[in-house]
């Protein structure tokens, strides 16, 4: 079985767009630095992997950035930056993100309102989607909020291309999952594939119902092993042409189109 | 042999939740085995968990008795052990029907996970070394059993392998002291995702304490797999994972005929 999966991994271009760096208390995270990062990416054959600091989106922006430039620094060909900004503090997130896109070189915004305990519908997120929105930077998003509200910034911002982390949940293959659905909707919107619970059969019948093109291989790497959550889609029931695009391809695609990898 | 898996964590039996995926016969569990290069396969059937234990043991027995490559694993209940007064009877009845290890279902079943409830039941399973799987039936990464109950009892019947099924990233705070603190601990791999956390505790504890499980066919075989064959231990701790482990638990039941 090693050497299948060995022969899978080495057939594809992989980027994680959804990785974190650090370290978080309440679960268990043996492997987190820099080093460890790119050893883990080794183990899966994961080409680039896409990072925000968990002390950046939970509680110190400026310094959670500063780690993610440095380590981005380090390892200029595999990881790749995603600014975190305090909410709460609207005044700062412009010079923050300014920072973060100007001099550390990032390439994603990640939002993450249910960690800062701050609707998506804030004056502080209100100035990340116009900053992103100029700019056509992406950003990916872990909240739970009312599908209406990202059908809102959705349509007041069409040149951000929101990525929804998680799908907004495990989703289990039948249950109604109103992010999924508007991603099936909504050119600028999609999935990542970062599932803490992986039910048997769902990744191929969310292929199945909004396609490939919409959505974006993320792990959640440190907070969950990276391997496990590649191999869901490595053994799925799907075609090579769609395991490309989720992959890589699609987030090759978003990224690109504001600056090259 | 040594590169296939031996899945300690199977449900055998029609199931209508999320995809509705299920093993309905011999075959189908067949073709789901040989897909993901497992041979062996413990497994229990859903009505024994969702339904009736004696119905579904029984039914589990007759659909899947004697097939080669297929294991029995028995779902027991503290309050249906009538048929099971002592111990000769109970090794009879394991061993006529060839079952290899035991689940409980404290959490789904009703029960609690405590020595007073439990100990008739675990003493028998303790003088024949009978493994006992504990399913607490938490889905959620978050989702803690009583960690407390699971010492308390766990240290009563040290001849037991107890396999903890559904560790999760937040079970390392209590895993690594009970496995550190109790030998007849083993951990099942199906929902372990802590980052490169079976080189963890393989090079904590070593390979002999994990077993590979899948959780199958409620969740994705893939993720456990992936995880284990892409991990940075030995090819002999590969193996000991695979199914060398779960092979020497059986080995080891005292009834097994």
């Amino acid at each position: 079985m090693y050497d299948t999966l060995a022969r899978k991994i080495s057939s594809f271009e992989i980027f994680d767009a959804h990785g974190h760096y650090g370290s978080d208390n309440r679960v268990h995270i043996p492997y987190y630095s820099a080093e460890d990062m790119i050893q883990t990416m080794n183990l899966a054959g994961v080409k680039k992997l896409f990072i925000s600091s968990l002390i950046g989106i939970s509680n110190n922006a400026y310094l959670g950035n500063t780690m993610v430039g440095d380590a981005i620094a380090k390892y200029p060909d595999r990881l790749i930056g995603m600014a975190s900004i305090d909410p709460h503090k609207p005044s700062q997130i412009e010079k923050e993100l300014k920072r973060c896109f100007g001099v550390l070189g990032m390439k994603m915004i990640k939002l993450h309102p249910s960690f800062s305990e701050c609707p998506m519908v804030s004056r502080g997120y209100q100035s990340v989607y116009e900053f992103a929105n100029e700019r056509g930077i992406p950003i990916l998003n872990h909240s739970w909020e009312d599908i209406h509200i990202v059908e809102r910034i959705l349509n007041k911002y069409p040149n951000v291309v929101l990525i929804q982390a998680h799908s907004g949940g495990s989703w289990n293959g039948r249950s109604k999952n109103d992010f999924i659905d508007a991603a099936k909707e909504y050119p600028n919107f999609f999935v990542d594939t970062s599932y803490t619970i992986a039910y048997f059969g769902a990744f191929e019948k969310l292929v199945d119902y909004i396609g490939a093109d919409k959505i974006i291989f993320g792990s959640d790497c440190p907070y969950m092993d990276l391997t496990y959550q590649l191999g869901k889609i490595l053994f799925a029931d799907i075609s090579i042409k769609d395991k490309t695009k989720i992959l890589s391809g699609n987030i090759r695609k978003i990224i690109e189109e504001n600056s090259p990898i | 042999m040594e590169n296939t898996l031996f899945d300690c964590n199977c449900m055998y039996g029609k199931w209508n939740e999320n995809t509705g995926i299920s093993f309905i016969n011999d075959n189908g569990l067949k073709v789901y085995m040989y897909k993901y290069g497992i041979s062996d396969v413990l497994v229990y059937h859903s009505i024994a968990k969702y339904n009736c234990v004696i119905t579904g043991n029984s039914l589990l027995v007759k659909e899947l008795g004697k097939i080669e490559g297929i294991h029995i694993c028995w779902t027991l209940l503290p309050s249906s052990m009538e048929g099971f007064t002592d111990i000769f009877t109970i090794k009879r009845a394991f061993a006529a029907n060839q079952v290899r290890a035991v689940r409980l279902f404290p959490k789904l079943h009703e029960y609690l996970f405590k020595r007073w409830i439990v100990d008739d039941m675990l003493g028998m399973l303790n003088e024949i070394n009978m493994p006992v799987i504990l399913d607490f039936n938490n889905r959620l990464w978050h989702e803690q059993p009583d960690w407390d109950d699971i010492y308390s009892v766990c240290s009563g019947f040290p001849k037991i392998p107890f396999i903890l099924t559904r560790c999760s990233i937040a079970s390392d705070k209590y895993l690594y002291s009970i496995l550190s603190k109790l030998p007849n601990i083993y951990v099942e791999t199906s929902f372990y995702q802590v980052n490169r956390g079976i080189e963890k505790l393989v090079k904590q504890f070593s390979a002999k304490r994990l077993l590979f499980g899948t959780g199958a066919p409620v969740f994705n075989p893939g993720c456990p797999i992936t995880m284990l064959e892409l991990a940075d231990i030995s090819s002999e701790d590969k193996t000991r994972i695979r199914r060398l482990n779960m092979e020497e638990l059986i080995k080891g039941v005292k009834c097994i005929v």
